[in-house]
């Protein structure tokens, strides 16, 4: 398998919006006859997306998208393919001299540090993917945020009542990118409905919505999400009215665990969307800040470590905080949720290296 | 002068709500966007439409997904035995988008799984909504019409519920995928799903 690599940058980039990213290349990852292509450089062009693409061994293939400087990826290929062929463009004339003879593909978006405004905002669905064939989304090399809100790619968007990032799509992962519901109506900033073997990775990112209208507009939302792993992540809603980080969904499978990440909620960090009592996935070294709590009757066995601001705590293990003064975290008022030294969370926590050996700032745990 | 930016192919991928078809409208930006290379006209990706006279606010009702946008009320009940209605504005005037006893089934089978008690059993449906009996004590109905709410809008038809028709995707076609026109211009092009 080999990732197909496109860059998403305010200029210079193969996309400037991620909808467009997801419309453009949206295909079967999984097929037999997409493939995606090294090559040296291209000559003449540009390659059209959908142009038959023509193989001097005789082979031909669909262009999926854009062609980047060193990769293409096609679908419906058929005939004989040689490294080293030439493949041209039918259309556009385009060439480009492969270097292999063509692999099974990823798709990984490369986002640039910068605020990235996508009115309506973007849903990843209708492709078909694999747990060999994914979807990741990530900063590019030395655009991570390093756990700071807004200093890496902020995904943004405005649209009243809108999602900001649906994930509809199984084997998808969001790695290290921060999404923004910023609409004066707010809705869900992240919002994971995968439900069918869905797979969906969660790691390093923040969500926030700015101006939530109802109270299921969490900068979260889980509903049903089959084996969907959350960690190093930060959820923050501060709203006073409709303020719920995350609506987490544990009803028939769902999440499959919670570690390592903060839910800043100003009514609730967690709301558990459901009447079953029952909490089946672990959830471990997390943070809960809310003036309220749901209670769930029963939790895995596993969860515990975690640290509360308010009643409603849960597992083996607990801590309480303080918010209100900043003891625990460096700057509360300004989204810094970093422990600070000598303070309650300092040293708080279990060890998971066996699981990951990161946190959200990229740095060893 | 905000810009739309309008799909140029069908996506090769198996038919379902979300494949991006050909005319669809998929992102709008403000006048003076800066474009990636997959995002220009000539990339065959996506048509430009600039519309001269509207403001980039005024444009954001055409990336309304087609989902269900549904209304759900409880008709009436004994006890806690609860006749519940459902009832979405976003089925075409042919019938696109519909419920279906098929679609409605799989809903209360999913409610049925969730509520081991609440026993939600099929009434009746039309294109543009349903009824179903379901058992839930007055504490948890809000909780079931959000959960019935989820569901309904889960149901998408499509990615967008607005498209540029056959006509506007040949002018385009035919003029190197960008237009600028004012609305009054543009409007017999783009055209409105629930009017099909």
């Amino acid at each position: 398998m080999t990732d197909f690599v496109q860059t998403l940058k305010s200029t210079g980039g193969n996309y400037s919006l991620m909808s467009t990213w997801e419309s453009g290349q949206q295909c079967d990852l999984t097929s037999a006859t997409t493939k995606v292509f090294s090559h040296g450089g291209i000559t003449g062009g540009p390659f059209t997306d959908g142009e038959t693409i023509n193989f001097t061994s005789g082979g031909s293939g669909l262009m999926i998208g854009v062609a980047t400087t060193t990769q293409i990826m096609l679908e419906s290929l058929t005939g004989t393919i040689n490294s080293s062929d030439t493949a041209t463009g039918a259309t556009s004339g385009a060439s480009v001299v492969i270097s292999d003879a063509g692999n099974s593909a990823s798709v990984v978006l490369e986002c640039d540090a910068f605020i990235c405004t996508d009115t309506g905002g973007a849903d990843i669905s209708g492709w078909t993917t694999g747990a060999s064939n994914y979807i990741t989304i990530k900063p590019a090399a030395g655009a991570e945020h390093g756990g700071v809100v807004g200093a890496g790619f902020v995904y943004k968007s405005t649209n009243n009542n809108a999602v900001t990032l649906d994930i509809g799509q199984a084997y998808t992962q969001l790695i290290g990118i921060e999404v923004r519901n910023a609409a004066a109506l707010g809705a869900i900033a992240l919002y994971i409905t995968a439900t069918t073997s869905a797979n969906v990775f969660v790691d390093k990112c923040i969500a926030e919505v700015e101006n939530p209208n109802a109270v299921a507009d969490g900068a979260l939302r889980v509903a049903r999400s089959v084996d969907t792993v959350i960690r190093n992540s930060l959820f923050i809603n501060k709203d006073a009215t409709y303020g719920v980080a995350a609506m987490l969904d544990q009803r028939s499978a769902g999440i499959a665990s919670i570690y390592n990440s903060n839910f800043i909620g100003g009514v609730q960090s967690v709301d558990w969307v459901s009447a079953v009592t029952t909490c089946s996935y672990p959830i471990i070294d997390c943070i809960f800040v809310g003036p309220v709590e749901t209670v769930v009757t029963t939790h895995d066995g596993s969860t515990g470590y975690n640290a509360f601001s308010s009643t409603g705590a849960f597992g083996a293990n607990q801590k309480t905080i303080v918010t209100t003064f900043g003891v625990d975290f460096g700057d509360y008022a300004n989204d810094d949720y970093v422990p600070v030294a000598g303070g309650n969370l300092a040293g708080f926590g279990t060890d998971l290296s066996a699981t990951f050996t990161d946190d959200i700032t990229g740095a060893t745990r | 002068m905000p810009t739309l930016l309008i799909k140029v192919n069908t996506n090769n991928v198996p038919d379902s709500p979300g494949r991006w078809k050909a005319g669809e409208v998929v992102a709008a930006v403000e006048d003076g966007h800066v474009f990636g290379g997959a995002e220009v006209p000539e990339a065959g990706n996506f048509y430009h439409i600039t519309i001269t006279n509207k403001t980039l606010a005024e444009l954001q009702e055409y990336l309304q997904s087609w989902s269900h946008s549904p209304t759900t009320t409880q008709v009436s009940a004994v006890g806690n035995r609860r006749l519940i209605q459902v009832v979405s504005d976003m089925v075409s005037a042919t019938g696109k988008n519909a419920f279906t006893q098929v679609g409605v089934q799989a809903l209360l089978d999913g409610i049925n799984t969730d509520y081991p008690t609440a026993n939600a059993v099929y009434d009746s449906h039309n294109n543009t909504g349903f009824r179903f009996n379901v058992t839930v004590p007055l504490a948890g109905r809000d909780e079931l019409v959000s959960r019935v709410d989820d569901a309904a809008r889960n149901m998408q038809y499509a990615r967008r519920r607005w498209y540029i028709n056959g006509a506007g995707m040949t002018f385009l076609a035919n003029n190197g995928g960008v237009v600028s026109g004012t609305a009054a211009q543009v409007v017999g092009y783009l055209r409105d799903g629930l009017l099909d």
